[in-house]
């Protein structure tokens, strides 16, 4: 997973530069970042976002690190929280039934707010499709500025045999395909909050 | 043609349609502007995406089994369709192994392309588009008006009813339809058998399907059916990953001004999904005419196309009539050559709305020269069924102009007789609405034939070029260009030449405008190889020399004189001492109107300064497209020239208008035709406006305004 994760960081733009570019472009396309300083803050961010959506079931997928915590918190405070490996055989009931899905991400950019998350399973590619929440985690060593400082990343990814899908995803789900308005949150989240966790 | 006729009155006079639609287009093209400004070297982007698509078509074969080799391995199973009835059968058998009864379907213009739903449902299945707008075209039974936004002409109240049934009244605004959709495909999307996608890219050294959306409707059809089937073109083939990023940021930039689409997946292979035994991959490639496009070498880069819509974004007769009329399934521009190519000549009337403007090659992001294809269709048209006799006229308008300056004033006062244009009506197809310019007895080669050059050697030398205009009809631009350049020390030659040539080619006769392209090229070149800089006054002329010869000669010696060749202003603001004589005897507003061949030239501000010295208050009245003459287009009688002409150019002549300015200004002699008739202003060119003010003739602005 490591080697997978390995990349050359650009040295031009600091680490701030890039995320307050990301929370600046992700703002704009109606989404919210949010910092966690260490892995322990981690359970109270989500569940700030959590209850201020006003969710009632979350589904956490199962790269998320420290999720027993997460779960713990959640569920202290009424929310039903679920692993998705523990969902089946009903996972797709349970997904289209969850108000947040709770992901991991593997890189971040930041001229885009895109985040890029590597599935290996089809039911953890659902968990940031389904919810009309969205909580992507990404740690800020894996914050690159441009999209082609992703190259090295997915062209690894990508050779391996093992089929895989790799989502960008940037903001929330939109459609202007009515009268050219845009309006956020057709199929996908209408929610996208992405934690920068600063390691 | 008659009912290509009778389908552009209808669309000239829905004007909801139109409204939504011109709407759509701007949003297009000002997103594009936008994300230009932002993204890194867009030049830059655009070469490599020129590249890459010149390099993967070159070598399909080698790509299309590398493709394969590299999805195999991952589990996917590849089909090579020949044509559309394999591909839906193919995909029908797959349905029918499977027993599946409902499809779901993310947008495919590919599936478009081959009707693929209508034989499916015909079998009983069910296929549910889930894209918004193709959604909405699926309910309405209508084909897509445009390339990205395919149900941009439909009002929320339209819509509102489309989703409507007996029981349930959707109200007509955003929110209310958006929930009805997503409820109601939720459970479409979880209860689907087989997913139906397209490609945006597919990458041969991995084997990976890219999939651009911003709904995410292709994330739910790929992931929750056991069945994933993808039909792509296989012109969709890239070879690398770094490929891969360059298209996903060329499409959004250019289709929506988006910097990436809301999501992008990368699919390499099926994915499991929980214990599901049986999770496949089909990926069926589709021929369907490419491969004879990409055989024939002159055309081929007609499989450049990423599909982003920016070509009919700024297509002047599009935005009029929409690409229900400016279309067959593929629609605007790139649409005439794509459906020659993939659903047979018979079916591209459409191609004379083509205007032959260029503002689709200016626009489109990998450098494809879509009038060339467009003139190459026509050209095929011609061939199959002869040129009609209103073009052959068209054609020929330089020998007209000239009978008509011999016989001047005579045939000033016939042309302005309502008997005569009657006639010139019924018998030459002009249309009797359309005011024609005045014809001079008196002609610009009369005088240069009686002229004595300055013979004094200068180290700038000037060949001109005069083209019919500055001739036959206002021969005081032609020697006001030559006398400003004499005047500033430079030697002028007017060599021989022809007229540029440029109907022949708006009206496909290519063979025609090679031997023209050929004659001017070969008498301009002694000239030039000597160090003299070929300049004309007609912005299409120089269009003509720098961009066109080249294209339809593709020899060295074009790309000579094209090198040296110079829109005329450009040239003057070159030369200090020019500057230095201009005098600032006028005061006043005046509008600047930029053609559209002008566009391709490049930027005109520094022409705006020199007209500026003149104490003219100057500024560019612009929509951002073409003000719809199109060369001769706006002569020819009836709907399909004047009628869609005047329709096209209204929204800027509603600019003038408002503009409150005294007159305008336009070096281009068609334009200036269209935009006196439509906005009631006189318009004049920079040349004889530079000429007076050399003069010191402060009086001249009261010529301009009150000439009729």
């Amino acid at each position: 997973m490591l080697e997978m994760l390995a990349t050359n960081m650009p040295p031009n733009v600091e680490l701030q530069d890039r995320i307050s570019q990301f929370q600046k472009e992700l703002r704009s396309l109606g989404g919210q970042c949010h910092l966690a300083a260490k892995p322990v803050e981690l359970p109270n961010i989500i569940l700030e976002i959590v209850l201020n959506a006003n969710c009632k079931l979350a589904i956490i997928e199962s790269c998320i690190d420290n999720n027993d915590e997460i779960r713990s918190t959640l569920t202290k405070h009424g929310i039903d929280a679920l692993h998705i490996q523990d969902s089946q055989p009903h996972t797709l009931e349970f997904l289209s039934k969850a108000d947040v899905g709770i992901t991991h991400a593997d890189m971040a950019v930041s001229q885009t707010a895109t985040v890029i998350i590597r599935t290996a399973r089809d039911e953890d590619r659902l968990v940031s499709c389904l919810p009309r929440v969205h909580i992507a985690i990404v740690s800020t060593t894996r914050l690159v500025e441009k999209l082609t400082d992703a190259t090295q990343y997915l062209k690894r990814n990508l050779q391996t045999n093992e089929p895989c899908v790799i989502s960008f995803a940037s903001g929330p789900s939109r459609t202007s395909d009515i009268e050219m308005k845009q309006v956020l949150g057709v199929h996908g989240p209408h929610e996208v909050h992405v934690i920068l966790l600063e390691q | 043609m008659t009912d290509l006729k009778d389908k552009i009155l209808e669309g000239i006079e829905n004007t909801t349609q139109r409204r939504a639609l011109g709407a759509a287009m701007r949003r297009g093209r000002d997103g594009r502007a936008t994300a230009l400004q932002i993204l890194d070297q867009p030049d830059k982007l655009r070469e490599r995406v020129r590249r890459t698509k010149e390099e993967a078509i070159a070598n399909l074969d080698a790509l299309l089994e590398e493709f394969t080799l590299n999805a195999t391995k991952r589990g996917a199973t590849i089909f090579l369709a020949k044509d559309g009835s394999a591909a839906v059968n193919y995909i029908a058998e797959i349905a029918k192994v499977n027993k599946a009864k409902l499809i779901t379907k993310s947008k495919s213009l590919t599936s478009e392309e081959i009707e693929m739903n209508p034989p499916l449902e015909a079998m009983g299945y069910e296929v549910v588009e889930t894209d918004l707008g193709e959604r909405i075209i699926q309910i309405a039974k209508e084909k897509p008006i445009h390339l990205v936004f395919p149900a941009a002409h439909k009002t929320v109240e339209q819509i509102a009813d489309l989703f409507s049934s007996g029981q349930s009244k959707i109200q007509p605004d955003h929110p209310a339809i958006m929930k009805f959709v997503r409820e109601n495909l939720r459970n479409i999307f979880l209860s689907a058998d087989i997913g139906v996608t397209g490609a945006n890219v597919a990458i041969a050294e991995t084997g990976t399907i890219v999939i651009e959306t911003n709904e995410g409707n292709a994330r739910l059809v790929s992931s929750i059916p056991k069945i994933q089937v993808v039909i792509m073109g296989m012109e969709k083939i890239v070879p690398s990953v770094e490929n891969a990023i360059d298209m996903i940021q060329a499409h959004p930039t250019s289709a929506t001004g988006q910097q990436l689409t809301t999501y992008v997946s990368f699919i390499s292979g099926r994915s499991p999904l929980n214990d599901q035994q049986r999770r496949e991959l089909y990926i069926v490639i589709l021929d369907n005419g490419r491969t004879k496009i990409r055989s024939d070498l002159d055309i081929r880069e007609a499989l450049y196309c990423i599909r982003c819509g920016a070509c009919m974004n700024i297509c002047p007769t599009y935005e009029v009539v929409g690409g229900h009329v400016f279309g067959y399934i593929y629609p605007g521009p790139i649409g005439i050559p794509w459906t020659a190519g993939v659903h047979g000549l018979e079916n591209t009337d459409f191609a004379a709305l083509c205007i032959s403007c260029g503002l689709c090659h200016e626009m489109c992001p990998a450098d494809i020269d879509i009038p060339y294809l467009i003139a190459k269709v026509k050209e095929q048209q011609n061939e199959e069924r002869g040129q009609s006799f209103v073009n052959k006229v068209m054609i020929r308008s330089d020998e007209f102009a000239k009978i008509a300056s011999t016989v001047a004033p005579i045939s000033n006062w016939a042309l302005r007789q309502t008997s005569f244009r009657y006639l010139l009506e019924k018998t030459l197809g002009i249309d009797r609405r359309r005011r024609l310019p005045k014809f001079s007895r008196g002609t610009f080669d009369v005088w240069w034939s009686r002229h004595t050059p300055t013979m004094e050697e200068s180290h700038r030398k000037v060949a001109y070029f005069v083209d019919v205009y500055a001739n036959y009809n206002r021969p005081d631009i032609g020697i006001g260009a030559v006398t400003l350049l004499e005047k500033c020390g430079v030697e002028v030659v007017v060599p021989e030449q022809r007229t540029s040539g440029m109907p022949y080619f708006s009206y496909g006769e290519l063979e025609k405008a090679r031997a023209t392209a050929s004659y001017n090229v070969e008498h301009m070149l002694p000239f030039v190889r000597k160090g003299y800089c070929v300049v004309a006054t007609e912005p299409t002329a120089t269009y003509c020399f720098k961009e066109l010869y080249p294209r339809l000669l593709k020899n060295d010696e074009s790309r000579l004189v094209a090198q040296h060749t110079n829109e005329y202003l450009d040239y003057l603001t070159t030369i200090e001492s020019f500057k230095a004589s201009i005098k600032k005897v006028f005061s006043g507003k005046a509008g600047f109107h930029i053609s559209c061949h002008q566009r391709a030239l490049g930027k005109v501000e520094a022409t705006l300064d020199l007209l500026r010295m003149t104490g003219l208050d100057v500024k560019v009245i612009e929509t951002g497209t073409c003000c719809g003459m199109g060369g001769t287009f706006g002569l020819k009688a009836g709907v399909l020239g004047y009628g869609l002409s005047t329709e096209v150019g209204l929204p800027l002549f509603e600019l003038f208008k408002k503009s409150e300015i005294e007159f305008g200004l336009t070096e281009s002699s068609v334009c200036t035709m269209q935009l006196e008739q439509g906005t009631n202003l006189r318009f004049d060119h920079p040349v004889a406006l530079l000429t007076a003010a050399v003069d010191g003739r402060s009086e001249y602005l009261d010529n301009i305004r009150t000439r009729d």
